[in-house]
């Protein structure tokens, strides 16, 4: 299946874990795999194109909120099963003021999952002030290629 | 020379309120615009609101380029869960901002899935998305 799969700043919840589960940070490669497919219902036709450009910008801040028992990306790149010439990914994540608690946060995620770029430029910033966190993960600027 | 023009609309029973505010103050020296759409999610997601934020971002866009600002007022007990929004084939570039103001409340909080884009059938060119959640 053939997805290009742009997301950013997503699912923050507490107390709904169950409606946020296709969109949850993976918590083993099953649940991520089957979020994946659940996600992806559309193709991506290249018509015998091999020659793309994609360039993804995503900016995103969080202030002022408090997150328990949740999932939370902020900005999150998916390109999957297609080929790119030139990848250009420019991603900006701040998270300021926030408490916390019984969570996974990802900042900045690029994944590519069967996916090719011939060139790719990829420009990850994490901010993080003032954060509170209690049996939290937390995990930034993260380039996966499988 | 300066040229306000406001535009606001109700759907349904005040569950939704989209406001579309256009600020076109254009001068010989300068120019200056602003277009954002203002989506009121304090009662949920009702299907107004839905669809409100579908077409805010683009879902049903004619052009190749798509420009959207949207705000979105919400509260942490509904939060704001918009899921992913398929952009048409034809887009080829697209520019999203989305800021979310969360007005806090007491009890379990809603989730937020904003500025979710899903584009699988063609590739767009270039995508800029901004997304600000704030709380309050």
């Amino acid at each position: 299946m053939n997805t290009i799969k742009c997301l950013s700043a997503m699912a923050l919840a507490a107390g709904l874990m169950g409606s946020i589960a296709a969109h949850a940070a993976p918590q083993n490669g099953k649940q991520f795999k089957n979020a994946m497919q659940n996600a992806s219902q559309a193709r991506l036709n290249r018509n015998g194109s091999n020659v793309l450009r994609f360039d993804a910008d995503q900016d995103t801040t969080m202030r002022n909120v408090t997150v328990s028992n949740s999932a939370l990306r902020l900005n999150s790149v998916h390109v999957d099963d297609s080929l790119i010439a030139d990848l250009e990914v420019d991603q900006d994540a701040k998270l300021r003021r926030s408490k916390i608690s019984n969570s996974n946060v990802s900042l900045n995620s690029l994944d590519m999952t069967r996916a090719r770029s011939i060139q790719s430029e990829v420009d990850q910033d994490a901010t993080v002030r003032n954060l509170t966190a209690y049996g939290a993960s937390v995990s930034a600027n993260t380039i996966s290629i499988r | 020379m300066k040229r306000a023009r406001h535009t606001l609309s109700y759907l349904g029973m005040g569950s939704c309120i989209i406001i579309v505010i256009t600020l076109l103050m254009p001068s010989q020296m300068q120019a200056q615009s602003a277009r954002f759409t203002i989506i009121d999610a304090r009662d949920g997601m009702t299907p107004e609101v839905v669809e409100a934020y579908a077409n805010a971002m683009g879902a049903n866009a004619e052009t190749a380029l798509v420009r959207s600002r949207i705000k979105v007022l919400t509260s942490s007990r509904h939060g704001f869960e918009a899921g992913a929004v398929e952009l048409p084939e034809h887009v080829r570039q697209a520019d999203i901002d989305v800021t979310v103001m969360v007005q806090q409340e007491s009890g379990p909080a809603g989730a937020i899935d904003a500025n979710h884009i899903h584009a699988a059938r063609t590739l767009p060119q270039r995508i800029k998305q901004t997304t600000h959640i704030q709380g309050h």
